[in-house]
């Protein structure tokens, strides 16, 4: 038995007034962490993560403007090692716009409606963890019909030196409302940290939902990340994932599109550098018909990095006149860089159009030396090539100020 | 007097329940060229798939009689086999499988249900070349995948070329002018032009009137929210042109 | 081309000569009893009257299987074989002498007829008694005079553990180890017969080797064993079953192919595969659980060609191991699904050399309620220098109860490598099959024609007298598949 499991009983349970955490707490006794031959996690060296007797910490943060972005107008929601921080989050109170920590949440229906509705599905011990061992999180709903122009910035900081942190999120965007939403994950200090955040959101019929999700944790955190997303009828959503770093990340984003006419788009960048372990595993459920959802993808990776991807798509049966595409492309910078792909799809239905490709490879030497002759360095030549390969996932981010940070990031 | 090759009689057809023709009538005799013109949305591209046996529409009022037969109770293949010869508007594309391959097949199938023999490898050779000639289709186009790679132009061409190889007795050209540069279009007109006989007949379906510049037709008809509401001779096509097609429907008022 | 041998060759050459071996003989208490053990191991191997050396890698294969459990990871489904009920000996079985092509199912042979199966091959096929008959062991024999020549040996593997151990004993389970998988370590333990092929330096082999004439091919039974050798420098095409539709009774095959290029040496393997599918309702059919895979030393090249339409269950993965620097592995596949047919098929690309290269080509079909799946892997290792791999998986939906997945895994360690691939599913075109009937071909045709060039890139790959029959499979196999 791990470390991990062993030692998780000692954790103080969710704050959550809610059946689902005892309901997890069960789960958790008896679900078993992935094993090296788990097929969803085949090429995740958990060993490092499991073995580790974490602690339970709400530290202190002194000053976050390190970790703000600049020029960006929005709430702010600061959780520190998964608490919801009072003393820094900063919310003007908008009309039809709840932000509440998500214990305080419990009473409310949009709260019982949705509460684990969707992660009480998922077979993995780490989401089961979450619910029940959770520090609290933030809970948003937008009523209907509102179109909310100041995006939602959720910055979550690793403080402190082995805690262990769950932060739960949920997220309830009404009929025909819109909201963006920012992630952004960091380390203040300490090392080997572990944070299982989890964020379940709701787009209900023609909402819209926005997510541009930032990790740079240090290179000693480790974190498993899942969004479960469940989308209404006639609704659009779309998330950009940036992993610039991280010891060790896990993204789980499973999007169920169970409506008809939707639009979701899932995109990312992931850049690996040092002994770095970055893992998407992205799954899209078609259970509706005429529906489209398009994935890209790009990875770079330095050093001893690893990478993975895996995305999944299933159409199901009845789902029909289904537009699916995906795409992930990799450049190994590194002899010793490792990449792993695994683009799957899986199609129950016949009336579909669905497409993957992947590439893995290194930069164009041609292009490289062409650059050269023009009076660039090699290195220049190189960076500037990252640049361009980033560049198509970059430009997919819908808020300026968001964009400009990333940019300024990899520069 | 000429016999009718195709009567098509108050002809109502919908497609997901929604009415696009409100009932059609029109002769087409043999020797004759037909021009159907109208505005977007009007029903004409609806007419030629109905007349082809596209499934997606239903016809829900009218009859079609074609050399005697009820058209509308064939399948679709038993029309080509009777002569009736659509050019797609869209002509389709098929991976794999070889122009050549595909119209030896087509004549084959059509010898097989008149009891006829298979045309000889050499004698389809023979008329490859002969027809090919018509509308000057490329030997690398004829061995390529069917309209796989073509341009618009050659999709067209290809379309003509098939028609010359089938002999039909009932030609339906469905916007073939949509995409032509003034080459291709001339191209096209001249190879329909050279098959047209006074045995057969031809429909033509088109927005424009610069088609019917080299395609002379005998009628011009006008359809308008799945109706004829004018027919008259190549100078209604000039008119049209001109004047539009508000002022016909302002008539209708 | 100009040497190569036909079958109407042959029926020429054996109108003109005498009879000459007649009937293999009737081996005395022919078949084991039911189940799996030591026992039974030692009886099979001593009634092939094998050295020790393959009872001892027999006994260890059972040792191992032992150990291991049937795997499920694959997107199939289907009631487990119950190994301890299944007799792992039984000798050539001869079948039911019928007097006439009256007594056979007449829906056999409206497809043999339709295959272009002439008369007296398919009163062959279907064990009716016939005058002439083209009997396999002289055809083997008429083969085996004209390879003599050239020092290239093409006999069962039986006979090859007899006449050329220390080749088997060399190569043996050096591709797929005892321990590979759960059938490779069963059929390890209890193979009955097989092929064994072996080309000298240098040669080319001036005719498709084919198992369609090969000895005793009927009862080469559910656990065939296979060994392609060629020999540095040397080439050969070896063809893999037969087109004719057989109602095979044993339902499980796990058969393991183990192909040896050595250097500059060049392997081209196809296979048709159209074993009993099972009925309409999905009853019945054969599993068929095959291990195949080659390894290429330096600048050779291994091609595997499969066209798969029978079988209930299919699960088979032909692979290339590129350990050698320059080396070429390269899949061709289509697999056609119909009914309650459920295939997981693909192949694995290991690049272990540099400068290796890789193509994978791909192309499912699906139709009626069946499950069509591409499993691969390509892996790049670190020692693998500007490897290249390009990978195309296209699947085909004929209906709207069947599924079509693809899974690759795709690993790469190696930055100076090039991996691209690519997957498409999608629907027959509907204005395809349209726009053939307008031009007055009729659905059946359309639907074949459209397929038959879906699968083209494929079929190419073929050799000719291959590429008609499989074309011709693919047809019959999709009858009746649009709905």
């Amino acid at each position: 038995m791990t470390f991990l499991k062993e030692k998780i009983f000692d954790i103080k349970t969710s704050p959550i007034d809610s059946v689902e955490v005892k309901n997890a707490l069960t789960q958790v006794s008896e679900r078993e962490f992935p094993q090296r031959k788990t097929e969803d996690w085949r090429y995740a060296k958990l060993g490092k993560i499991l073995n580790k007797n974490y602690q339970f910490d709400a530290n202190e943060v002194k000053d976050i403007s390190a970790f703000l972005i600049p020029d960006l107008e929005a709430d702010l929601v600061v959780l520190v090692n998964g608490f919801y921080n009072e003393q820094w989050s900063n919310i003007k109170s908008l009309d039809g716009v709840t932000i509440l920590p998500i214990e305080k949440a419990s009473q409310l229906d949009a709260f019982k409606n949705h509460f684990n509705v969707l992660a009480k599905e998922s077979q993995e011990i780490f989401t089961s963890i979450n619910t029940a061992y959770n520090q609290g999180g933030v809970f948003v709903e937008v009523a209907k019909n509102i179109q909310v122009e100041r995006p939602i910035f959720i910055l979550n900081i690793n403080a402190g030196n082995g805690v262990i942190s769950n932060a739960r999120n949920l997220i309830v965007v009404a009929q025909s409302s819109e909201l963006k939403v920012i992630q952004r994950y960091v380390t203040q200090n300490g090392t080997e940290n572990f944070n299982n955040a989890l964020t379940e959101v709701f787009v209900k019929q023609n909402a819209k939902v926005t997510i541009e999700k930032i990790q740079d944790f240090s290179e000693f955190d480790r974190q498993v990340c899942t969004e479960e997303i469940h989308q209404e009828k006639d609704s659009n959503f779309v998330i950009n994932t940036f992993t610039l770093s991280g010891g060790f990340v896990r993204n789980g984003l499973n999007i169920k599109v169970d409506g008809t006419n939707c639009y979701s788009e899932m995109n990312g960048l992931f850049i690996g550098k040092g002994e770095q372990f970055i893992d998407n595993h992205t799954r899209i459920d078609h259970l509706k018909s005429n529906c489209i959802s398009s994935e890209l993808y790009k990875g770079i990776l330095k050093d001893s990095a690893t990478g993975v991807f895996n995305g999944k798509v299933i159409v199901h049966k009845d789902a029909q006149v289904i537009e699916a595409y995906q795409q992930n492309k990799n450049v190994l910078l590194s002899d010793t860089a490792t990449m792993n792909t695994k683009p799957e799809l899986e199609i129950f239905a016949d009336d579909v159009k669905c497409s993957h490709g992947t590439t893995t490879g290194q930069f164009d030497e041609e292009a490289i030396f062409y650059l050269q002759a023009r009076g660039i360095s090699k290195n220049a030549a190189k960076e500037m090539l990252i640049g361009a390969f980033a560049n198509e996932v970059i430009e997919k981010i819908s808020i300026d100020a968001v964009k400009d940070f990333v940019l300024a990031k990899l520069a | 007097m000429s016999k009718t090759i195709i009567n098509i009689k108050n002809l109502h057809a919908s497609v997901d329940g929604k009415a696009i023709l409100k009932g059609i009538n029109l002769e087409v005799k043999a020797g004759e060229v037909h021009a159907i013109m109208g505005p977007n949305g009007s029903g004409k591209s609806t007419l030629s798939s109905v007349l082809a046996g596209r499934e997606e529409f239903e016809v829900t009022d009218g009859e079609v009689d074609y050399l005697g037969l009820d058209l509308l109770e064939l399948e679709p293949e038993e029309r080509a086999w009777e002569g009736l010869f659509l050019a797609f508007q869209y002509p389709v594309e098929i991976p794999g499988v070889s122009n050549m391959n595909f119209l030896k097949t087509a004549l084959a199938e059509k010898a097989k249900h008149k009891g006829l023999e298979p045309v000889s490898s050499k004698d389809f050779l023979k008329l490859v070349k002969e027809k090919s000639q018509l509308v000057e289709l490329s030997d690398k186009l004829k061995n390529r995948s069917v309209n796989e790679g073509f341009s618009g132009g050659e999709k067209k061409r290809n379309e003509i070329f098939q028609m010359a190889m089938l002999e039909p007795k009932l030609s339906i050209l469905d916007e073939t002018d949509s995409g032509l540069d003034i080459d291709a279009l001339r191209i096209v007109a001249n190879g329909v032009n050279t098959l047209k006989n006074a045995e057969n007949a031809t429909i033509v379906i088109t927005h424009y009137q610069r088609l019917l510049d080299y395609i002379i037709p005998d009628f011009v008809h006008v359809l308008h929210d799945g109706k004829i509401i004018k027919t008259g001779d190549k100078t209604l096509a000039l008119e049209l042109e001109e004047r539009g097609y508000d002022w016909l429907v302002k008539d209708l008022v | 081309m100009g040497m190569k041998y036909t079958e109407e060759d042959l029926k020429e050459e054996l109108k003109t000569k005498e009879y000459e071996f007649g009937f293999t003989t009737d081996i005395e208490s022919d078949r084991a009893p039911n189940g799996i053990n030591e026992d039974i191991i030692r009886f099979i191997s001593a009634k092939k009257e094998e050295p020790e050396w393959l009872l001892e890698y027999r006994l260890n294969a059972l040792k191992v299987w032992q150990k291991m459990v049937e795997p499920e990871w694959a997107h199939v489904t289907y009631e487990k074989p119950k190994f301890q009920d299944i007799s792992y000996y039984s000798a050539p079985k001869k079948k039911k002498e019928l007097k006439s092509l009256d007594e056979v199912d007449p829906e056999i042979l409206k497809t043999m007829a339709r295959l272009g199966i002439s008369l007296e091959e398919q009163k062959k096929l279907t064990g009716v008694a016939v005058d002439f008959v083209i009997d396999s062991v002289s055809v083997a024999t008429s083969f085996k005079e004209k390879l003599g020549e050239l020092g290239i040996i093409f006999c069962s593997f039986s006979e090859a553990v007899k006449e050329h151990p220390e080749l088997v004993q060399k190569y043996l389970g050096t591709v797929v180890p005892t321990g590979d998988n759960f059938y490779a370590a069963l059929n390890s333990a209890v193979f009955s017969d097989g092929s064994f092929c072996y080309i000298p330096k240098g040669v080319r082999c001036p005719m498709e080797l084919s198992t369609y004439f090969r000895i005793n091919d009927s009862g080469t039974g559910q656990f065939e064993r296979t060994l392609v050798i060629a020999d540095e420098g040397s080439y050969v095409s070896y063809l893999e079953g037969c087109t004719a539709p057989q109602r095979d009774e044993n339902q499980l095959h796990a058969a393991v192919v183990e192909l040896i290029a050595l250097d500059n040496a060049e392997i081209k393997y196809s296979t048709v595969q159209n074993w009993y599918p099972g009925d309409k309702n999905g009853k019945g059919g054969v599993f068929n659980f095959v291990t195949k895979r080659g390894i290429c030393y330096k600048n050779s090249k291994i091609s595997w060609t499969q066209v798969e339409t029978g079988s209930a269950i299919t699960w088979k993965y032909p692979s290339c191991i590129l350990k050698g620097d320059n080396s070429i592995g390269e899949f061709y596949s289509v697999a056609v699904t119909n009914n309650y047919q459920m295939a997981d098929t693909g192949t694995k690309m290991i690049h272990i050399g540099k400068n290796t290269k890789s193509t994978i080509i791909s192309k499912g079909i699906s139709a009626g309620n069946s499950h069509n799946s591409y499993r691969g892997l390509v892996k790049i290792g670190k020692g693998a220098t500007n490897a290249r791999n390009f990978s195309q998986c296209d699947s085909l939906l004929m209906t709207d109860r069947c599924g079509a997945h693809t899974y690759p895994y795709i690993e790469c360690e190696n930055s100076t490598a090039q991996l691209e691939h690519e997957a498409t599913t999608s629907k027959i075109g509907e204005d395809q099959v349209f726009y053939c009937k307008q031009r007055g071909i009729s659905e059946e045709r359309a639907i074949s024609l459209i397929v038959n060039g879906y699968a083209k890139e494929v079929l190419n790959k073929l050799p000719m007298e291959f590429a008609v029959e499989a074309q011709k499979l693919l047809e019959i196999s999709l009858e009746n598949s649009v709905g």
